[in-house]
């Protein structure tokens, strides 16, 4: 534990320093992850890929000022999502998630499980899908979702409940259709 | 779908992954820190096009110069400048680029402008501030700006001041903040600079 502390605390130091390598290494581990969550709320790849450029942005900015460094997995997470929300917001009604999404289907009934899926919860409403990328694709805490998104804790679980009740409706409307 | 409808999405949703390939170039975007251009140049683009036109309509004139012994300083700058602009660039830059890379960029910008927009330049006196590793507040020195009694030419004419902390397209006031300004983000990668991000204050 104490090595992983050292080598983040070495590699934070390094991109302080100017060490793109540093900060590549540094950032490596939540790529993908960021890049996934910001396809899903914006529903884009190429769009999600622009978000995750610009946290890379702020996170390089942001890194010699930054107070807790050892937090910075969860602080690039935030601007990954809050960066995603705003373009979200500015595109909606235009979201559509590829089927390439999708993973190789095993079976035709699960593919089409799959496909039904991914098309209701693009669908949904920017919002509905930042709360669930959140808690669903990247775990994130309740407390700490209520703090990203400046709302109760109670208020995270009570949306999530209906967004996964609109999801529910969405995904009925795709099978039938 | 069965019942457990939740606990499925949750398996798709959790499942989601990014393209390899895709993240393997984020990753080398993070390493150059230079972003590809797809998402920057046309903001940079913008942003140098909207200081040229301000530029234009302000009737001002973009000063250019290029020459180490015109790096040296001719006057002082007073505190309170200093700190203003000290303010700018923490505000907004904090990322290097070498003064003849910036040069390159601006170079190329105000040729494209010129050549859709001939008589936006035609007379108009260009200067360049090349500073290398140099501060903001020694460029404004370099250029005169700040001297005792406030009336050096430098004052009242826009300033395009490129810095170890970035290129500003600066209209200067007497003692006063930038009014138009373009304050970006560059990073150099080995011999070619990559525009990171650009900005506008205005």
């Amino acid at each position: 534990m104490e090595r992983v502390d050292m080598s983040l605390r070495e590699l934070i130091a390094g991109a302080r320093s100017g060490s793109g390598e540093a900060f590549a290494t540094l950032v490596e581990p939540y790529l993908g992850r960021a890049l996934s969550a910001a396809t899903l709320i914006v529903g884009s790849a190429d769009e999600g890929a622009d978000v995750v450029q610009e946290s890379l942005e702020s996170a390089w900015r942001g890194l010699p000022k930054s107070r807790h460094p050892e937090a910075f997995g969860m602080w690039f997470r935030r601007q990954v999502v809050r960066n995603a929300w705003k373009v979200a917001r500015r595109r909606r009604a235009t979201t559509s998630i590829s089927d390439s999404w999708m993973d190789p289907i095993d079976h035709i009934e699960e593919g089409l499980s799959r496909r039904n899926l991914a098309r209701a919860f693009s669908s949904l409403g920017d919002a509905d899908r930042v709360l669930l990328t959140l808690r669903y694709h990247l775990a994130v805490p309740i407390a700490e979702a209520a703090d990203l998104l400046g709302i109760p804790e109670g208020t995270v679980q009570s949306r999530v409940h209906h967004a996964i009740e609109r999801l529910r409706a969405a995904y009925d409307a795709e099978e039938r259709a | 779908m069965d019942d457990n409808f939740e606990s499925q999405f949750a398996a798709w949703i959790g499942g989601v992954a990014a393209d390899p390939m895709e993240t393997a170039r984020l990753r080398e975007d993070a390493a150059g820190i230079g972003l590809r251009p797809r998402a920057r140049i046309p903001r940079l683009a913008a942003a140098v096009a909207t200081g040229v036109l301000a530029v234009a309509v302000s009737g001002i004139v973009l000063v250019w110069l290029n020459t180490a012994g015109l790096m040296s300083p001719v006057g002082q700058t007073s505190g309170s400048q200093t700190d203003q602009f000290t303010t700018s660039i923490a505000g907004g830059l904090d990322l290097e680029i070498t003064a003849d890379e910036v040069a390159r960029l601006v170079t190329a910008h105000l040729e494209a402008t010129k050549q859709q927009n001939a008589p936006l330049f035609d007379g108009v006196e260009v200067d360049i501030v090349s500073v290398d590793a140099m501060t903001f507040a020694d460029a404004l020195a370099s250029r005169g700006e700040g001297e005792a009694g406030g009336e050096s030419t430098g004052m009242d004419r826009p300033v395009w001041l490129v810095t170890a902390n970035g290129p500003f397209l600066t209209q200067r006031g007497r003692g006063s903040d930038p009014i138009i300004g373009i304050s970006g983000h560059y990073i150099i990668e080995d011999s070619t600079a990559q525009t990171l991000g650009y900005g506008i204050n205005s």
